[in-house]
């Protein structure tokens, strides 16, 4: 078998560094450690400059369980990006707080690899080496305060929901190889479609294959892990579950539903629908009362995934579905992006106000905008965005939504629209309530003028120009996000 | 004559620029930034004089459409951002930019002192923006974007004072009612332009929509269902019955702002919004009934409501409720320019009648008109402005206000005569209410000015900067009037001013009553006080299918139903006179002293001064016997009217405004924060739980997808 060494470069750059990573930690004494952190970003780099050559070529390897197409390489940048973001984040705030420090960047790259492998997997067995690639060094991360007992016991919870979604996804995947005969996402479609009666014990192995993803994206009946992890996980893990690793799930999710699993979407397509409104309602109705700002946070993104969730409720099948389709991969993965800017951005911010201090209650945001002006200004534009609000990339995001909806306007996209609306204004409302403390009440007295240090400072910034430049030209990413298709491929 | 035109952007552009700048630099100017912001709208609003003058004496114009295209996701789909610059627009920025400018003014003295005073002019100079963005606006979409921004600048202006309590409430009770209603707005645009989407690449652009909609291309279905929303959107924003309930508590904002946001500008957004795309509302008889039936009750109820009020804020927003009715109702029967007039007049009488209420309000620091009385003396221009203004309000003859109501009732008093039934509803509460706003006004201006003063500071008159725009704004309380009388019969004139392409002279509504045409199709006369063509001659009727017109042509004088206007005018005056004239409230608490108070509560108390002076008069001066059952008959009518009105002004303010509809508003946030905290005790922190819900939740799945076939 030849191997297209080419196309798995990124993969391989990242690889390399984790390792390099790991024995520079050996090497390094003392608070020379964190310079592992600058190490694991000029990899990170590299991997960026190789994927971003593969843009617009067609590679496949490993038979055809591994394909790079334009899909999977918008995909990797999102995660490197996401990754770069993360390590300047992390910087002072894994070095200040005495996590082992050479381990903790392995285990991210580690993940991420995982993540780079999700969008480009053509294969039952790949993606679930891929997906549980992202999740084993994240059970990990979760309980990095090993002093902390929330830490650890946010790890164990994660921990015991995932491998239980992962057993549930297995039995599903494995059950779906019994009817199909084999484990190719192309193989599947073809096998399901030429059946003629489609079997109900099928259907409901799909499901089950569905379910695994649902876990990763946080998808109400399965986030309960999600507000509980991320509050006693380190914060930059958080922002990792929370954006990177559900991207990630997503693109999995994208992957095997539009795949493999196309010729039954009417079945799927309904049913993602009613869990995306389910979701994104619950979501944003509890986020409501957290009055910890990573637990709004945390609810806040498992509405946004609602939120993702709806142009899989569009999903059609037969001759004339390709359209519909394309425009709903395109609709998620041009959420996927602006989310990740926005919503790093915002843990981002988190993590310097908590740092040293270890306030994270949205009371201690009182008066942010005389302890840090920069910072400030950047929770205010992120949470905007996040709610929708124009002239952010995050109204684009909904719009997006709402035009792959009118592409074929029917009932039920329709009533998916309403509820994207109502839920939008609802989410407003505690978005709002963070702005308006952080804008208009006082400090508390003898609280320090926040110092958020350089690299955190630059990501925010970065961060913050993008959610605003997007929102006015949204096209800087839709022309790229509009030429993939999956969908042509399968 | 287009130059001047092409320049209506700088307009919207200048209060920008001015709100960046004070925000900029503001602080460090010896203004405090106050004067970047007099010198922007003093710009702006000689620019909008010019556009205005422009468009006026060439009226009618092709509007003028000016857009940048921009394609944000790539091709199929254009969004624009431009400006749409007609006679609408134009009357729109004159009294915008009038307004404003005399608030910014204004407020250089009013505001002296206060903590936030830079934070304050940029704000103004924002808010005039949004309003200005939405004006100009020639896509929805756009004006959405202003929509919101004015809701938003007008949350954080409410909240101004925002370190009381009771501030921060009104400001998000007023988020949050206006939100419920911006929901149905842009769900409404969505489904008006998805009927657009198969006809350009443009579906947002309002001239297209509006032609689109006049020439039949859209479905039924679309102009009802997308109207309504839209006007749920205006129901919330331009303080309609039910959703009102924001626009009273909205007064805890500084008095310049609720002169400029909260009764002379952006609450008349839903207006004009609705006239905007008024060739799409004409569509249709259910929305036209429904925007009148609305447009009734809050005219009628709003205005019940400021009778009983202490609070000299609470009375006019109570009253701006009343005039957004009356505006809204004129849209409901066809009265198109009716509407845009009022909300004109009225935009100038209302902001001289707030910003005098500010210069009372800042001589005795305090709101109430029980702190008040005897401040003719005291403060002799505010005093007069104030007087202007009140007779602008109550309609009285030869002021603008007059002209501009009268304009609404003849509206109704055609749409009756074509045969609809909300025509005569609007026409005779419209009249029934004019005589509550006489008596309202009156109250108010009795209790203020005559009698001594019951305040605590010694009343002083405010600064030149405070009085000027007084005057200027009372010059203009009558002077606006006179664009639509019977005494200027040739064009230009203000419906001349507001035809468009559409609707020209020879527009019709697409749809005909029953009934009233049938005597003499065609020449169906309308007999408002001031309605109908120059000559009492066929006027409201075009064609022969007896199909009425929306333009109505000039009015005309008609001496019967004037008479009828100025014996409710006085009966009101008169009725507020006697109770009131001595300038003493009628419950003033310095007085409930001993003997001696009870005497003049006696005296005074409401029921009671009704009883002595019409009851007691009456029964003594005829002979008892002859008149005994007629006295009875007499004191019962009047002491029942009176008491009537009373106790329903109380009680709709006590059991529909605070019960009911707060209560609901109320309910429906304690409902969500039910269910909150009912979803909030699953995430328990217990494993097993989670475990079990994951487990059952993907049973129940797995079962939906094996029964899904």
């Amino acid at each position: 078998m030849q191997i297209d060494f080419i196309a798995i470069l990124p993969e391989i750059i990242l690889t390399v560094t984790a390792l390099l990573v790991l024995a520079a930690d050996l090497a390094l004494r003392g608070d020379a450690k964190q310079f592992v952190n600058p190490l694991a970003a000029l990899g990170t780099v590299g991997a960026i400059v190789a994927t971003v050559t593969l843009w617009g070529s067609e590679r496949v390897t490993f038979g055809t369980m591994y394909v790079v197409d334009d899909f999977a390489v918008l995909f990797k940048l999102l995660f490197l990006g996401t990754l770069l973001a993360i390590l300047g984040i992390s910087w002072r705030y894994v070095a200040e707080n005495r996590f082992f420090q050479g381990e903790y960047y392995f285990l991210l790259l580690t993940s991420f690899i995982g993540m780079l492998l999700m969008p480009s997997s053509r294969d039952l067995i790949m993606l679930f080496i891929a997906l549980e690639t992202v999740s084993v060094p994240a059970f990990v991360m979760v309980g990095m305060r090993k002093r902390d007992l929330y830490s650890s016991e946010s790890a164990l919870k994660f921990f015991l929901l995932g491998v239980l979604s992962a057993a549930l996804m297995l039995f599903g995947m494995s059950m779906v190889y019994g009817f199909t005969g084999t484990t190719d996402l192309v193989g599947i479609a073809a096998a399901i479609s030429g059946e003629t009666a489609s079997v109900p014990l099928l259907l409901g192995s799909v499901m089950l294959v569905l379910v695994g993803f649902g876990f990763k994206i946080s998808a109400v009946p399965f986030h309960f892990w999600a507000p509980d992890t991320y509050s006693g996980a380190p914060i930059p893990v958080a922002a990792m579950l929370a954006v990177a690793s559900k991207a990630a799930g997503f693109a999995g999710l994208a992957v095997v539903a539009f795949i493999a699993f196309e010729p039954v979407a009417d079945v799927w397509g309904p049913i993602l629908g009613v869990l995306a409104v389910l979701t994104m309602s619950v979501g944003n109705l509890i986020a409501l009362q957290q009055r910890d700002l990573i637990r709004l946070l945390a609810y806040s993104s498992v509405a946004q995934a609602g939120y993702i969730l709806i142009p899989f409720g569009l999903a059609r099948t037969g001759p004339e579905a390709a359209v519909v389709n394309a425009a709903a991969i395109e609709a998620v993965v041009f959420y996927l992006i602006a989310y990740a800017v926005m919503n790093v951005g915002a843990f981002g911010v988190a993590i310097a106000v908590e740092r040293r201090t270890g306030l994270r209650s949205i009371a201690d945001y009182a008066g942010l905008s005389a302890r840090s002006p920069l910072l400030a200004m950047g929770m205010t534009v992120f949470l905007l965005s996040l709610g929708g609000a124009p002239l952010t990339v995050g109204l684009w995001a909904k719009f997006a939504i709402i035009e792959a909806i009118a592409v074929d306007i029917t009932l039920f996209g329709i009533v998916l629209a309403a509820f994207l609306v109502v839920n939008s204004v609802i989410a407003f409302f505690y978005y709002l309530k963070v702005v308006r403390t952080v804008w208009m009440d006082e400090a508390p007295a003898g609280l320090p003028k926040l110092q958020p240090g350089f690299n955190l400072s630059a990501v925010v910034v970065v961060l913050m120009v993008g959610t605003l430049v997007l929102g006015v030209l949204p096209g800087l990413v839709t022309d790229f996000s509009s030429v993939i298709s999956i969908v042509a491929a399968g | 004559m287009d130059a001047l035109l092409e320049y209506a952007w700088v307009v919207v552009a200048l209060p920008l620029l001015s709100a960046v700048l004070i925000t900029a630099v503001g602080k460090q100017l010896p203004g405090k930034g106050s004067e970047i912001g007099i010198a922007a709208l003093g710009i702006s609003w000689l620019l909008a004089i010019g556009i205005a003058w422009e468009t006026f004496v060439n009226s009618p114009i092709e509007p003028l459409e000016r857009a940048v295209d921009w394609s944000p996701l790539g091709g199929g789909f254009v969004f624009e951002l431009g400006i749409l610059v007609d006679g609408l627009t134009a009357v729109m920025l004159l009294l915008v930019t009038t307004v404003s400018f005399m608030v910014h003014i204004y407020s250089r003295e009013y505001m002296k002192g206060e903590p936030r005073y830079t934070y304050f002019f940029a704000m103004l100079g924002l808010f005039t923006f949004s309003m200005l963005l939405l004006v100009v606006a020639n896509n929805l979409l756009q004006a959405v974007i202003g929509w919101e921004l004015v809701g938003l600048c007008s949350y954080l202006l409410i909240g101004f004072y925002w370190e009381g309590k009771s501030n921060q409430d009104a400001a998000n009770k007023a988020f949050l009612t206006t939100k419920f209603g911006d929901v149905g707005l842009i769900v409404g645009v969505i489904v008006l332009s998805a009927g657009m989407f198969g006809l350009t690449d443009t579906p947002f652009n309002i001239i297209e929509i509006n032609e689109a909609a006049f020439a039949g291309q859209l479905s039924t279905t679309t102009i009802v269902l997308g109207m309504l929303l839209i006007f749920l959107g205006c129901i919330s924003k331009s303080g309609q019955m039910p959703l009102h309930v924001w626009l009273p508590d909205a007064m805890a904002g500084p008095t310049p702002v609720s002169a400029l946001i909260h009764a002379a500008t952006m609450v008349t957004a839903g207006i004009f919004l609705l006239a905007r795309l008024f060739p799409v509302v004409a569509q249709s008889q259910a929305v036209m009934a429904t925007i009148a039936i609305v447009g009734v009750i809050t005219l009628f109820f709003g205005g019940l409501l400021a009778l009983v009020q202490d609070d000299l804020k609470k009375i006019l927003a109570y009253s701006t409720i009343s005039q957004l009715g009356y505006m809204v109702a004129a849209i409901g029967v066809g009265g198109y320019a009716a509407s845009i007039f009022h909300l004109f007049t009225h935009g100038f009488f209302k902001a001289l009648l707030f910003l005098g209420a500010g210069s009372l309000i800042h001589a005795v620091h305090s709101n109430n008109i029980s702190d008040m009385g005897g401040m003719a003396r005291a403060m002799p221009h505010t005093f007069w402005t104030f007087i202007v203004g009140s007779l602008a309000l109550a309609g009285f003859p030869l002021t603008a206000g007059f002209f501009s109501k009268e304009e609404v009732l003849a509206a109704g008093d055609i749409w009756a005569g074509a045969g609809f039934f909300t025509g005569s509803l609007v026409f005779w509460v419209g009249l029934a209410a004019s005589f509550v706003t006489t008596f309202y006004m009156a109250r108010a201006v009795f209790l203020i000015f005559a009698g001594e003063s019951r305040s605590h500071h010694p009343p002083h008159e405010s600064g030149k900067l405070m009085v000027g725009p007084l005057m200027l704004l009372a010059v203009l309380s009558i002077a606006s009037g006179y664009l639509l009388t019977p005494m200027s019969p040739e064009a230009p004139n203000f419906e001349t001013w507001l035809a468009t392409p559409i609707l020209d002279e020879e527009a019709t509504f697409p749809f005909t009553g029953d009934g009233a045409t049938e005597a003499s199709p065609g020449t169906v006369t309308g007999d408002g006080v001031l309605a109908g063509a120059a000559s009492p001659a066929p006027l409201a009727a075009a064609g022969e299918d007896g199909a009425v017109s929306i333009l109505h042509g000039v009015p005309y004088w008609n001496l019967t139903k004037l008479a009828m206007v100025l014996v409710l005018f006085f009966s009101a005056l008169f009725l507020a006179w006697r109770f009131y004239g001595k300038g003493l409230p009628e419950r003033d608490p310095t007085l409930q002293m001993g003997g001696f108070s009870r005497a003049l509560v006696n005296k005074y108390g409401f029921d009671d001064a009704g009883y002595r002076y019409i009851v007691v008069p009456v029964r003594d001066k005829l002979s008892a016997a002859a008149t005994y059952s007629s006295n009875v008959l007499i004191d019962g009518v009047v002491a029942g009217v009176g008491r009537a009105t009373k106790h329903a002004a109380v009680a709709t303010y006590r059991v529909v405004d605070q019960q009911v509809i707060d209560g609901g508003i109320h309910g429906a946030a304690f409902s969500a924060a039910w269910w909150s905290e009912k979803l909030k005790r699953i995430q328990s922190g217990d494993v097993q739980k989670y475990a079990g819900v994951l487990v059952a939740g993907t049973i129940l799945l797995v079962l939906a997808f094996a029964a899904a076939r």
